[in-house]
């Protein structure tokens, strides 16, 4: 029998037991941070680099309390060579990360679960794998890296099951993607940058999760180089930071609207002598802000409050402090987009119009025609109707090019920048401007009048993953 | 079905079904799969389990009974104001209640409510006397107008008008009044001093908003509908220009490529004018959302000096402002506001600015302002939230606040205009919290649900009809097009569209909605119940115009229904059962529920047979067929029936084709013919 004392020890032990594993299983506290960390060190140049392309031996995921100066961190990755880019879940339970378990290894996308601290490596394959973001249906995009011989190197991005299922490329252009982040229309925004057949300005764009109507979302101007991920408030103000080269390479934050991006471009802080590497917005209406006052400072976490003053949070001389994510309720949760697509549907319909049909009418098209340019060259030519449109039907996953001549062969439009349509996808396009700014006149295109052309796809593997390339069999493996 | 067999039906399918155990619950499985979701046609529905989701058997079996017994706990009462009016020494305010049949009079400066008058059925606008002593209220449903004396808060009498008057205003002696007939398409002159009308005015199509000039020469209507078109030509609906002074109509003016302009205001220097309307993309193919390639909505701006008219656009590059209800100019002409009834939100605009606009336009400065997403930054001062579908608005007269009818919130909005922040509301007290089937009204007239807000139901289903427009929805474009159709009184004529996919409103509403018309999020299983419920059960037809007040028929309306029963043609030969009128379309709903070939199908068509539509209150739903080819009914048998696939009709005189056709827009609610 036991005594007394003892069943009362039993019960209390128990208890605290039970207590201690509540507390645990919350995961990281709410208003806590969770960063990047990597070793200040002389050798490794954090300015203008894409930390993927980066060794960071040693770059950790951590998490502090901004409440708390001084206050110690708690490392996130400790089994990791190098972790760097966490983004949290919806939930807040969650992160994933770009990791490095060896030294040898390529960045490969990881989830941890902040309750259980469990490891589940998402993506397994040859090449670099970064820059990873929850999509609100248990599945992340993130970007994967590709290489040839003729059309150079990029990224292209991708979605996953958190188990690592189901990988699938979205986006199908000579383009390095990157930068992924969630809008809260349930679209994704990235920065993109062509690669072939030369190398494109940076541009911010927009697709939905199936990889269909991916388009411009802002053009930024000349002389800026955006340098962390745009990231948008729940105020539908997006946000980002960025370098002008026109006025001496000082690192800005930028602002702009999701409702009306062109129009509501703002510089919103400049920075004399720092710099700034990344940002996040609070739901306070401040900024987090990976920032650093001169170059021979390491970069530390500030708060840049509506008057533009950068406050330390947490600076550290040995560390630079990268890529802030804050552990809050979620301004937004992005919509769930549904998908149209088929899979046995191996082509996308593309109509285009031309901006103002009622403008049009008085403008003759007679004799002009479209080229459609694939990777390799031209693929068709076709005369356009005698208000401009044109009805394609289009080989799926096929990145093209669209651009009018006339008669005499002289390009009158374009080209357009790399499209791509995606298994039974449905696109409209109403001018050339790749701004896509203006709806379309109320009118039949006469080209939906008579049939559609015919343009064969062709794969590009070259680009994307192929299915044995992901080794599946050890990814989703919880550690 | 009475209480009580509903119980033992549902029970002992729910016994049946539990002891039939798993197979039980896959028939279950199937039976709402079925119902709701149908063909799988997307790689977008791979989990069964999660799509049963929590649509709960009872949301199906219970209140989406038009007449159920369990409406009664998915129903609760509203006010539902619509339309407001301020008397000119500002101290009142009033408000007609679309659902409680009622005015009111609200003492503005303690908001508590002076009287609550019954008025008619449905009633639509209010218009006040200069001296406040008498008010007039337009009574949609009961086709009359109420007078009413503020005093003593009561009807004094009612003077008859035209089918469905909604929009209404005082000429500038107050000797007479206009009232907009929106059914019969034309405008009432009602002489106030003999209390009768005096001429009745052809107006556009659906005229429902209507107002005069600050100088007293012009009145101008504006319509819901476009005149009947060219087929596949854009929709331009009519603008019917008044001169006060004979009173007569002056001038038609249309806005091209645009539809339901539901009201319309002036500038104090009565130089321009503005409405409301809605330029829908329904010949363009709707291969996506983006870029306002379904609708986008605009200010109508007419300049009464030089006869310009103009269409500036409310909406941004990525959001849009839904189904723009009412427009006002301040006072002193410097701001317009507008409520985005579809989009809860209500426009400030400069004045200033739209003149600098239309200015540029004029001097060829700006080209194709219509269409041009990034131009309202030009003239948008500021966006304000609202309650739950804004509509009416009434500004006091000297310009301090805006008061706003936020019809499913129940209660009006005080804005000030100095600051544009709101005051201390009025709440018309109806019930103080949201029924179920109240959400599925919000969500019917809420452009949330769409991406990036473009539309809402209500914008191709106004006033829960119709837009009267045939949109190219196929995946191929230009192939099967598709008129839209009314989603009134809906029970018992499943299944639905015009190729009978859609075995129920769940299916319409669900997950094929969103992925295909919507493109966004779908509704949770809480609010598909309610949109469900909303539509199948509280949406009812208006009175038909052309039933006698006892019922009975006319005798032309007599000769038209031995017609369409007829079984021998007149020469005596045998008519097939399958090729009579009420063969496929018999009462209550004439339609058999079934789809048939009857020889409309077009090279465009990828199918040949259609569902038969159902036939009540048919006359409120031109233009016909399935693809909206024929402009009248007449047109049906003249033109689209040559070889009697569509009913043996070729042996029919022009005065049987006529009777036929008097029976037909008699035929109103399933309720009559039961």
């Amino acid at each position: 029998m036991l005594k007394k004392s003892s069943l009362i020890i039993i019960v209390l032990v128990s208890g605290l037991i039970y207590i201690s594993s509540a507390l645990l299983s919350r995961g990281i506290p709410e208003g806590y941070v969770i960063i990047t960390q990597v070793q200040a060190d002389d050798a490794v140049n954090i300015s203008g680099s894409s930390l993927n392309k980066l060794d960071l031996q040693g770059a950790q995921i951590v998490s502090f309390n901004p409440d708390k100066p001084g206050s110690s961190i708690n490392v996130l990755t400790q089994n990791f060579y190098s972790a760097i880019s966490p983004e949290l879940s919806l939930d807040n339970r969650s992160i994933v990360f770009a990791g490095r378990k060896e030294a040898t290894d390529n960045w490969q996308i990881w989830m941890l679960n902040l309750r259980n601290s469990r490891f589940t490596q998402i993506t397994n394959n040859n090449r670099d794998c970064f820059d990873p973001v929850f999509l609100p249906d248990e599945r992340i995009t993130f970007s994967c890296t590709w290489e040839e011989e003729r059309y150079g190197s990029g990224s292209t991005l991708y979605t996953a099951a958190l188990d690592g299922r189901f990988l699938n490329p979205i986006t199908y252009h000579p383009h390095t993607d990157h930068s992924g982040t969630m809008l809260h229309d349930g679209r994704i925004l990235f920065i993109s940058e062509q690669v072939y057949p030369e190398a494109g300005k940076q541009k911010i764009l927009a697709l939905r999760p199936d990889g269909t109507k991916s388009g411009l979302f802002i053009q930024i101007p000349d002389g800026i180089e955006i340098t962390g991920k745009v990231r948008e408030n729940r105020d539908k103000q997006l946000f980002m930071t960025a370098i002008n080269e026109e006025s001496g390479n000082r690192s800005n934050v930028l602002r702009f609207s999701y409702n009306n991006p062109y129009n509501s471009l703002t510089n919103i802080y400049t920075s004399e002598t720092g710099e700034l590497h990344s940002l996040y917005p609070e739901n306070s209406g401040d900024l987090l802000v990976s920032y650093r006052k001169n170059d021979a400072e390491p970069f530390g976490i500030f708060r840049l409050d509506p008057q533009g003053n950068p406050l330390p949070v947490h600076i550290d001389s040995e560390y630079h402090f990268l890529e802030p994510v804050i552990v809050e309720e979620k301004p937004f949760i992005p919509r769930k987009l549904p998908s149209a697509l088929r899979e046995a549907r191996n082509f996308g319909i593309v109509v285009f119009v031309e901006t103002s049909q009622a403008l049009a009418e008085s403008k003759s098209f007679e004799g002009e025609k479209v080229q459609v340019i694939g990777l390799d060259g031209l693929l068709d030519e076709f005369p356009v109707f005698e208000d401009g449109s044109f009805y394609v039907r289009m080989g799926a996953r096929t990145p093209v090019r669209f651009q009018k001549l006339n008669s005499s062969d002289e390009i009158l439009e374009g080209p357009t920048p790399w499209l791509w349509f995606m298994t039974g996808e449905r696109r409209g396009f109403n001018s050339w401007d790749e701004k896509q700014l203006t709806a379309p006149a109320n009118r039949v295109p006469e080209a939906i009048n008579h049939s559609y052309i015919e343009i064969s796809g062709f794969d590009t593997p070259r680009l994307v993953i192929k299915n044995d390339e992901n080794l599946l069999s050890e990814a989703g493996h919880e550690y | 079905m009475n209480i009580s067999n509903t119980f033992i039906i549902l029970f002992i399918i729910g016994l049946l079904l539990f002891f039939m155990g798993y197979r039980g619950y896959r028939w279950s499985l199937d039976h709402y799969e079925y119902m709701t979701i149908g063909e799988v046609t997307g790689d977008i529905l791979n989990n069964r389990e999660a799509k049963i989701a929590a649509i709960k058997c009872m949301g199906c079996h219970t209140y989406t009974k038009r007449d159920g017994f369990f409406l009664q706990f998915a129903k609760k009462d509203y006010s539902s104001p619509y339309n407001l009016a301020v008397s000119a020494d500002q101290r009142k305010l009033f408000v007609t209640g679309q659902e409680s049949d009622a005015l009111y009079i609200y003492d503005l400066e303690t908001n508590q409510l002076l009287s609550k008058v019954p008025v008619g059925d449905h009633p639509h606008s209010v218009a006040v006397t200069r001296d406040g002593k008498k008010a007039y209220v337009t009574n949609q449903w009961s086709n009359n107008v109420s007078v009413i004396d503020v005093e003593s808060g009561l009807v004094e009498y009612t003077i008859p008008a035209g089918g469905g008057p909604a929009g209404l205003v005082l000429d500038q002696n107050e000797e007479y009044l206009y009232v907009a007939n929106t059914y019969t398409s034309n405008i009432s002159v009602i002489d106030l001093n003999r209390g009768t009308e005096t001429v009745r005015l052809r107006a556009g199509n659906y005229p429902t908003g209507i107002n005069i000039s600050p100088d007293g020469r012009n009145v101008l209507a504006v319509s819901q509908r476009s005149v009947l078109v060219e087929y596949r030509d854009p929709p331009k609906t009519e603008i019917t220009v008044i001169n006060a002074t004979n009173r007569r109509v002056q001038q038609r003016i249309h806005f091209e490529e645009a539809h339901i302009m539901e009201n319309v205001d002036f500038a104090p220097t009565s130089d321009l004018a503005f409405t409301t309307l809605v330029r829908p993309r329904n010949l363009v193919p709707a291969v996506q959302v983006e870029s306002g390639w379904m609708m986008t909505f605009a200010l109508g701006v007419i300049s009464l000096e030089t006869g310009n008219m103009y269409q500036l656009p409310l909406d941004e590059p990525n959001t849009f402002y839904a189904d723009p209800y009412n427009v006002l100019i301040s006072p002193d002409g410097k701001l317009a506001f507008i409520s985005h009834s579809g989009g809860d939100y209500i426009s400030v605009l400069d004045v200033d600015k739209v003149r600098d606009v239309i200015r540029e336009i004029d001097e060829g400065m700006i080209l194709n302002a219509e269409n041009d997403l990034m131009l309202s930054d030009r003239y948008i001062k500021k966006r304000i939230p609202s309650g739950s579908n804004p509509k009416g608005m009434a500004i006091s007269p000297d310009g301090n606040y805006l008061y706003i009818a936020e019809r499913l919130s129940d209660q009006i909005a005080v804005l000030n205009t100095s600051t544009l922040e709101f005051e201390q509301g009025i709440s018309l007290k109806g019930a103080d919290q949201y029924s179920l089937l109240r959400r599925g009204e919000q969500l019917f007239n809420h452009s949330g649900r769409t991406f990036q807000n473009q539309y809402s139901c209500y914008s191709c289903h106004p006033d829960n009809h119709e837009d009267g427009l045939t949109y190219d929805m196929d995946f191929y474009p230009g192939e099967d097009l598709s008129n839209v159709q009314t989603l009134r009184e809906l029970a018992g004529t499943s299944p639905f569209k015009w190729n009978g996919n859609n075995v129920s409103i769940y299916m319409q509403c669900g997950m094929r909605f969103s992925t295909f018309v919507t493109r966004t999020e779908a509704f949770s299983p809480y609010d598909l119940n309610a949109l469900v419920g909303y539509i199948t059960s509280q949406i009812s037809h208006p009175p038909n115009l052309y039933r006698t007040e006892t019922g009975e028929l006319t005798e032309a309306q007599r000769r038209g229904k031995e017609l369409f029963e007829r079984t021998r043609t007149n020469d005596g030969r045998v008519i097939a059962e399958r090729d009579r009128c009420i063969t496929c379309h018999p009462p209550p709903n004439f339609t058999d529920r079934l789809k048939h070939d009857v020889g409309t199908a077009t090279d465009r068509d990828n199918h040949t047979e259609f569902l038969t539509p159902h036939l009540n209150n048919i006359y409120e739903s031109p233009p016909f067929l399935h693809d909206g080819r024929a402009n009248t009914l007449e047109e049906l048998w003249t033109i689209y029936n040559d070889d009697d696939l569509h009913g043996v009709a070729n042996d029919m005189t022009k005065d049987q084709l006529n009777d036929l056709i008097e029976y037909l827009l008699s035929l109103g609610s399933a309720r009559y013919h039961k």
